[in-house]
């Protein structure tokens, strides 16, 4: 463990631009200041969003964030359930840098579902908080801990999120820091779609490729996206009745005109694949 | 005089055979009736029944000293099929009948007030063990005849009265003709065709049925989970003849074969509520009884709402469907008892039960605790998963299900070819996976993409495989393609627990 004062060596100055500074941070990785240092270099994109996301949503900042971290983008998140586990395991698979901030002490076991998660990440990248260790999480606590996300950060993505919820929190002080803020927009009858889209009405950049955010970086937007893999004519045309509406599997073979083996057998190869994801209410969405 | 008769007492689904040996005093100074070796309550009643039978036969043993004894002493004597062999034997030691022609004899049965005889369960044991025995006649009652006739060897006489019982002995009535018992009407199966909006769920079972393997349903209450598993028993293949004497056996001991049903056919198919105590499951109490995997042999065994059973309750099912057999040891002895059946278990997503995820109100914590218990013991047994949600309107209204008969068809094709193996495909072992079920090219680049992709591992690699080899069989193909392994995939647990 490693604990870093304001105003010592290694406190990362965007920190300055808070109103309310936190006095001392409590590093879980890296070791030294000077590794610290080279995580937070620019750019870095805060990624955040509803803990209970769908399948698609997660895996959406999954992609966005493994593209980021091709593009030598630093993910920030808050190690919650979700969107942010989602960003962290998107960073850490494209080998990027990503930084968890905690809204406890760096060695509680906390959220026990992305205990695994914070083992990788405190190995590759920065696990940090501003309390001190043994610090129990408290819902009070998530609020401040989000001001570190939106400071550290050059712009803040909001993946997915409900009308009530932290993410929207961070989406604010990142535009009272005059911070970049985007949003992945959804449609409007879906609940977990309804903050993302009151974030675009209020002026936040929508985001529905990873270019979006390059783009607001003043980063090149060209390359990060990475193609789709091939899949066979039958696959693909399910794949093109699912971009049209997510169903489930019944449906999908009714609107297609299969037996459900024959369905069956296809959407297998669109998992394969990775374009297609269940839900957990049985629906087949397309991924990214 | 010492008079003997020959009684059996059930163990487990077994008869054991036990002598019984009278001592009568005619004229004592003090009326008794004492029964020795290990009675339980029911059997020591026995004196009551035996008394007021036997005076409704005439004979007023209520002024004799009779002495019982049950041999061997160790053993436990439960219940009323005691009745009929001591009461023979006590009216022989008054010279009602001959005590060489009781001796010759097999006997069981309950005796009512008065002496009509009533069925017991585990006739069918008792009479494959009189025949053991070289016990040819069994005297039973005239209800339980027919079930014993089911056993090659063993002429059963069946008596409506204690009383025709000795005259027929005797050689002063002649046994009655078997009577045919009407057959009970064949149990009404529901039609698969009845499950409309549901077509995948219905492949599900089909795969399952010709495979032999277990089935886990997630979805909200009410969308046909239970319709489903009810309509499994359909489409299963009759039972052969070994296995039909085993459920009718097991059914005889348990006391639920309804006279005049003959050898049972139909496979069972048992619902235990998700209350029911592991005893309840794999059989037990102090008296050794079949459970619910025993009483499912041969059918199926329907767990609705899986995670609300109890957790040893469910940790029991274990040996049982990994073995076929369930043990069960108790100070007495222990007992092995047939447990082979297909496992359909249901779910709800999530513990509030609600029919729409929006109206969810469970926390993540509870959902995932609620799911964790379903998949701890018991997952590692189980094929295949299948998701179900509310039927879309546009699926019922394009959905045009097919009757049970015509399933079974398939189903009994796929389980031809599998019986030309020698093994389901759902109990294929490990080490013949390589050699039944080797996909070709395209199913060993999915297999491996799986693995990497899905996070399969290698006993979910093997039970996809085993469900790949039943979905070739069904489309009575010999290799195991890519396609068979990607609907086998599209149906693996993984994609609902």
């Amino acid at each position: 463990m490693t604990m870093l004062e304001r105003g010592g060596p290694g406190y990362p100055v965007r920190l300055e631009d808070l109103a309310s500074p936190p006095d001392r941070l409590f590093l879980r990785a890296p070791a030294t200041p000077e590794e610290l240092a080279r995580l937070l270099e620019p750019p870095i994109v805060a990624v955040v969003g509803s803990r209970s996301a769908s399948a698609a949503g997660t895996a959406f900042a999954r992609r966005i964030c493994r593209e980021l971290a091709g593009s030598g983008v630093c993910v920030v998140s808050g190690l919650a359930r979700g969107i942010d586990a989602g960003a962290h395991e998107g960073a850490l698979d494209g080998a990027g840098r990503t930084v968890a901030v905690l809204g406890c002490g760096i060695d509680r076991d906390y959220p026990s579902a992305t205990v695994g998660l914070a083992r990788r990440i405190a190995a590759a990248g920065c696990v940090v908080s501003e309390y001190a260790p043994g610090t129990p999480p408290a819902p009070f606590r998530f609020p401040e801990r989000n001001r570190i996300v939106a400071a550290l950060a050059d712009a803040t993505v909001v993946v997915e999120a409900a009308q009530r919820s932290g993410a929207l929190i961070t989406a604010r002080l990142a535009l009272d820091l005059g911070r970049d803020v985007l949003a992945v927009p959804g449609a409007p009858w879906l609940t977990g779609a309804g903050g993302s889209n009151l974030l675009i009405k209020d002026g936040a950049l929508p985001l529905t490729e990873v270019g979006d955010v390059l783009l607001a970086l003043g980063l090149d937007p060209g390359a990060a996206r990475l193609p789709d893999p091939e899949v066979g004519e039958g696959a693909a045309r399910l794949l093109a009745a699912l971009r049209r509406e997510p169903v489930s599997i019944d449906v999908l073979a009714v609107r297609c005109g299969l037996l459900p083996a024959a369905a069956g057998a296809l959407i297998a190869e669109l998992e394969l694949a990775g374009l297609v994801l269940r839900e957990q209410d049985g629906r087949l969405v397309p991924n990214g | 005089m010492v008079l003997r008769a020959h009684a059996f007492a059930l163990i487990g689904l077994d008869a054991v055979p036990v002598e019984v040996e009278v001592h009568v005093t005619t004229a004592p100074k003090l009326p008794t009736f004492t029964i020795v070796g290990l009675p339980d309550k029911a059997l020591q009643e026995a004196r009551a029944r035996i008394r007021s039978a036997a005076a409704c036969a005439g004979v007023p043993i209520h002024e004799s000293a009779v002495l019982v004894n049950l041999a061997p002493a160790e053993v436990r004597k439960e219940g009323a099929g005691f009745d009929l062999p001591m009461a023979l034997a006590i009216l022989a030691g008054h010279g009602k009948v001959a005590a060489e022609l009781v001796d010759e004899v097999a006997a069981t049965g309950e005796l009512a007030f008065d002496g009509r005889l009533r069925p017991v369960p585990g006739v069918l044991a008792v009479a494959e063990a009189a025949v053991r025995q070289g016990l040819r006649t069994l005297l039973c009652p005239e209800a339980s005849a027919a079930e014993a006739a089911l056993v090659p060897g063993c002429n059963p006489i069946g008596c409506a009265t204690l009383g025709e019982a000795v005259r027929i002995l005797n050689g002063e009535a002649s046994p009655r003709p078997l009577r045919a018992v009407p057959p009970p009407a064949p149990p009404v199966v529901a039609d698969l065709a009845d499950v409309r909006g549901q077509p995948s769920a219905r492949r599900c079972l089909e795969i399952c049925a010709a495979g032999d393997h277990n089935l886990l349903m997630v979805g909200p209450p009410g969308v046909g989970k239970t319709m489903l598993a009810r309509r499994l028993p359909g489409i299963l293949p009759p039972l052969d003849d070994p296995l039909a004497l085993l459920v009718t056996r097991i059914q005889s001991a348990a006391g639920t074969l309804e006279a005049g049903s003959g050898l049972v056919r139909v496979p069972p198919f048992r619902a235990p509520h998700h209350s029911a105590t592991t005893a309840a499951l794999v059989g037990g109490g102090s008296r050794i009884r079949p459970g619910e995997v025993t009483l499912a042999t041969g059918g199926v065994l329907f767990l609705d709402e899986l995670p609300e059973f109890r957790r040893d309750a469910l940790e029991a099912l274990r040996v049982p469907l990994e073995d076929g057999v369930v043990r069960i040891s108790r100070v007495s002895g222990s007992v092995l008892l047939p447990a082979r059946f297909a496992l359909i278990a249901a779910m709800n997503p999530c513990p509030c039960g609600s029919p729409e995820p929006s109206a969810c109100t469970c926390t993540r914590g509870r959902i995932e605790a609620y799911q964790r218990k379903a998949s701890g013991p018991l997952l590692d047994r189980i094929d295949v998963g299948v998701r179900l949600g509310r039927p879309d309107p546009e699926v019922l209204h394009a959905d045009r299900p097919e009757a049970t008969a015509q399933v079974r068809e398939r189903v009994l094709a796929a389980r031809r070819r599998q019986a030309v193996r020698g093994v389901v495909n759902g109990r294929l072992p490990v080490d013949r996976l390589a050699d039944l079920a080797e996909p070709d090219e395209e199913g060993r680049r999915m297999l491996q993409l799986a693995a990497r992709r899905l996070l399969l591992s290698p006993r979910g690699v093997h039970r996809v495989l085993r469900v790949a080899r039943t979905i070739a069989d069904l489309a009575e193909e010999d290799e195991v393609r890519g396609c068979h392994v990607a609907e086998a995939l599209a149906l693996r647990l993984g994609s609902v627990a």
